[in-house]
């Protein structure tokens, strides 16, 4: 008897071309250009695209500012870590100051994903975000989560 | 047409004007200014002042150099601050003269009005001239007539902008700055691809719509027209299904069921097949055959004398105990109909979910996969899938190193969801389905159980009644017979209308249905194809002559699908000719396209409007000859050119770029602007 192995079906969040695109995508948009972002924003911004609830409810909790105001539960991917460390190798981003940016390489990225009309609903909900989701708001959202 | 007859740019400052003033040639225009004297100052505002400065990247004065709205440097080398500028442009139309004025950060002015004035402002000042003031980017600027001033330019350039597919299934007019981007080209983004600085405003495929509107190819109509069956074929579905389902609710109390009719138009159709059937106890009827049946019972209860109640007590109380057993049965399959209901119900919405979730999967997917195709263009190993420190296999996956899975390819995974899609919507059509058989079945329970309630009630009545009396449930059930009757034929004569209705709809499904299978493939008309191949000549002549090397011309030709230069061979397939051109030589390309595109329009008195603005033409190392032949193409055109250029800041240059060159030379010695001498 003989075992052939098939193939298995991979869930996007752990294809390296879409959680680079993420990445890049969060910095282009949500992120001031002269501070970049750290790693946790990328996994909070990523968090909130692939959960539709937690998104509303983080939006909620960037307008309303109110620091006791509890949040639900925000996950970390394992697989986007990945993707940072590939993308930093790759030369896709580069780290300042503890912070990513996006280098030029990177910047082909973000015209390539502009011309191909690509992620238009991730880039629209980040747009909602916007950039002011500051490293700061991040770490209040931690602390107050992990109270 | 349109051409550029004068413009005038005036920057406000602490010490006064500061002005630039010229007019403009209907052939060759060449600027010459040396680099950083002002050269794109100049060509920023013509674009500004025209509308166009989305081709630029973005809206209003923002995108616009710096010494138009901050601060201008004099030739002294000092700077002296601004307080915004205005911008005045006039066309001709070769009829009428229309001049534009338009500020740019001028404080008290929004960016946004524009104000034209009906005639030469420029060459012949009049105050008797009428003005208008026009609004800019103002979501009614393309459409509202009275105020939007694309709409007006639309008209003065003689176009009527066709209405295109659009993203979201809407319809958007092709927008003027849309169409800009094929004959305005700036000299940062325009010469990197075709038509590259075409602004996004949500039009699909708009490189494309572009290149037909200007060739005024027929395609685009014939698309409308597909478009338009694509409609009349959905309406007539649409309305099949209504008429359909307002005879099966009608009749679907009466466990009554439609024959030889399908709920969507279907090709074997035929009005003497389609019939109501009644579903009785023993058998099978269509509803006429049923109703003769109905008739007969009637004809013979009317015959028989009403019995008395003491003859027929016997018999009620037998019917009471029948009923009363149904009611039973009756009530036990209601409930389980109910809760089969919630069950079907809960799956619908699930499956819904799912569908929704593949959806966006898909989508995820699609743009990863762009993107990962992207890295065979950039220099990248990651998107190669390969792991740039160890060189290790990576396969685009970011499993952890343990897991020996072995993922699916990206384009394996898309077809994977794919199918997934198909088999849930397959599912979820089977579960509409049976959620209407399940209601159907509900409601005849229920009318059913209602009946035999009211009989037995009446029949308890009966039995404690006056024996001698006549039998009130027999009499009962005359009526009810007669009632019977009189709703069947009304079911059968609206049948009979929805069947004609069904007939007409049939032949309109019909005729939509064969019209489909005439539009060719490409959708191209013969004159279409003649267009094209011009295009294509005049491009592979223009190629020629501006000396382009990487391939072989003979095998160069506009494509029929995107109408952007393919390379066609035996070896070489539809490949673009974008990739396989060298640096200098793309720009050749870019120039045998732009002026082609234009002669080719000439050629068929399409929508062009023989104007070409080429900002910095000298792209790469194209060599002076190269250039000069440019040059000399562009003067014997028969459009309006206006080209910028720097000459590599030399007399030589010039000199070798422009012998033998017909053209009018505008040059400004020192910077741009200068003080306004009054």
């Amino acid at each position: 008897m003989r075992f052939v192995k098939k193939p298995i079906h991979l869930p996007v969040n752990y294809r390296f071309s879409y959680q680079l695109s993420i990445i890049i995508l969060i910095i282009q948009y949500s992120c001031q250009k002269n501070v970049g972002s750290s790693t946790l924003k990328l996994q909070l911004l990523a968090w909130a695209l692939r959960d539709e609830v937690g998104c509303e409810s983080l939006l909620n909790r960037l307008k309303d500012k109110r620091t006791d105001r509890k949040f639900s539960f925000w996950a970390l991917d394992p697989s986007l870590n990945r993707a940072i460390e590939f993308a930093l190798a790759d030369g896709f981003i580069s780290i300042k100051n503890e912070k990513f940016h996006i280098t030029d390489k990177g910047q082909k990225i973000i015209s390539k994903i502009d011309n191909e009309r690509a992620f238009l609903e991730e880039i629209l909900t980040l747009k909602r975000f916007g950039k002011s989701l500051t490293e700061s708001f991040v770490n209040d959202v931690l602390r107050n989560n992990n109270d | 047409m349109i051409n550029i007859t004068a413009v005038k740019i005036t920057t406000f400052t602490e010490e006064g004007a500061f002005v630039f003033e010229s007019t403009f040639e209907q052939s060759l225009n060449i600027i010459r200014g040396d680099n950083g004297m002002g050269k794109s100052t100049l060509v920023q505002a013509i674009f500004y002042g025209l509308g166009q400065e989305e081709l630029l990247g973005g809206k209003n004065s923002k995108f616009v150099q710096s010494c138009l709205t901050q601060a201008i440097e004099k030739d002294d080398g000092s700077y002296v601050t601004a307080h915004g500028s205005s911008i005045e442009i006039q066309l001709c139309n070769g009829k009428d003269d229309l001049t534009i004025k338009r500020c740019a950060a001028v404080q008290g002015r929004d960016d946004r009005l524009v104000e034209l004035t009906f005639g030469p402002l420029l060459t012949k000042p009049d105050v008797g001239y009428r003005k208008e003031p026009y609004y800019l980017h103002d979501g009614g600027g393309a459409t509202n007539k009275s105020y939007g001033f694309h709409k007006r330019l639309e008209e003065f350039i003689g176009w009527e902008l066709p209405m295109v597919p659009a993203t979201g299934g809407r319809e958007a007019p092709l927008y003027i700055q849309l169409i800009a981007s094929a004959f305005l080209i700036e000299q940062k983004a325009g010469w990197s691809n075709y038509l590259s600085t075409i602004p996004y405003l949500g039009v699909s495929e708009s490189k494309k719509r572009v290149i037909e509107f200007l060739l005024d190819l027929d395609v685009y109509r014939v698309e409308l027209k597909r478009k338009q069956n694509d409609a009349d074929l959905e309406r007539h579905k649409n309305n099949w299904k209504s008429k359909y389902e307002d005879v099966e609710r009608l009749v679907a109390a009466d466990s009554i069921s439609i024959l030889g009719v399908k709920r969507y138009p279907h090709v074997d159709f035929d009005r003497n097949d389609a019939h109501l059937i009644i579903e009785t106890e023993s058998n099978i009827l269509t509803l006429p055959d049923y109703l003769d049946h109905l008739e007969s019972e009637l004809i013979k209860l009317n015959t028989l004398i009403s019995p008395k109640n003491y003859e027929v007590n016997a018999e009620l109380e037998e019917r009471l105990e029948q009923s009363a057993q149904e009611i039973h049965t009756l009530a036990d399959e209601e409930n389980e109909l109910r809760s089969l209901l919630a069950l079907e119900y809960a799956q619908k919405q699930e499956t819904n979910n799912g569908i929704s979730d593949i959806k966006s999967q898909i989508e995820k997917n699609e743009g990863a996969r762009k993107i990962s195709k992207f890295g065979a263009e950039i220099d990248s190993d990651t998107l190669n899938g390969v792991c740039p420190t160890c060189h290790q296999q990576i396969k685009d996956a970011l499993l952890p190193v343990d897991i020996a899975a072995l993922p699916m390819s990206i384009d394996d995974n898309i077809v994977y969801l794919k199918n997934q899609k198909k088999i849930s919507e397959a599912y979820l059509s089977s579960c509409e389905t049976n959620i209407s058989t399940i209601r159907q079945k509900l409601e005849s329970n229920r009318k059913r159980q209602k009946e035999l309630r009211g009989d037995v009630a009446n029949i308890r009545l009966q039995l404690v009644r006056d024996p001698r009396l006549p039998s009130e449930v027999h009499i009962r059930d005359k009526i009810k017979l007669e009632d019977e009757i009189i709703r069947y034929k009304g079911f059968i004569s609206s049948f009979d209308r929805v069947v004609d209705e069904f007939g007409s709809l049939y032949d309109g499904y019909m005729k939509a249905l064969s019209d489909k299978k005439g539009f060719s493939k490409d959708g191209l008309s013969e004159g279409d194809h003649k267009k094209l191949s011009y295009f294509s000549s005049v491009f592979r002549q223009l190629l020629t002559k501006f000396e382009f090397k990487s391939c072989d011309i003979r095998f160069i030709k506009i494509s029929n699908e995107n109408y952007l230069p393919i390379i066609d061979s035996s070896e070489l397939v539809n490949v673009t000719l974008r990739n396989d051109s060298s640096g200098s030589d793309f720009t050749r390309v870019m120039w045998a396209y732009t002026l082609s595109l234009a002669l080719a329009s000439k050629e068929y008195s399409a929508n062009h409007p023989l104007f070409i603005f080429m900002d910095e033409p000298a792209q790469h190392a194209v060599s002076n000859e190269n250039v000069r032949e440019l040059f000399k193409q562009l003067s014997i055109s028969g459009c309006q050119v206006i080209t910028a250029n720097s000459f590599s800041n030399s007399d030589g240059v010039f000199e070798e770029q422009t012998n033998g060159v017909k053209f009018k030379l505008i040059r400004f010695e020192g910077k741009l602007l200068k003080p306004s001498v009054v």
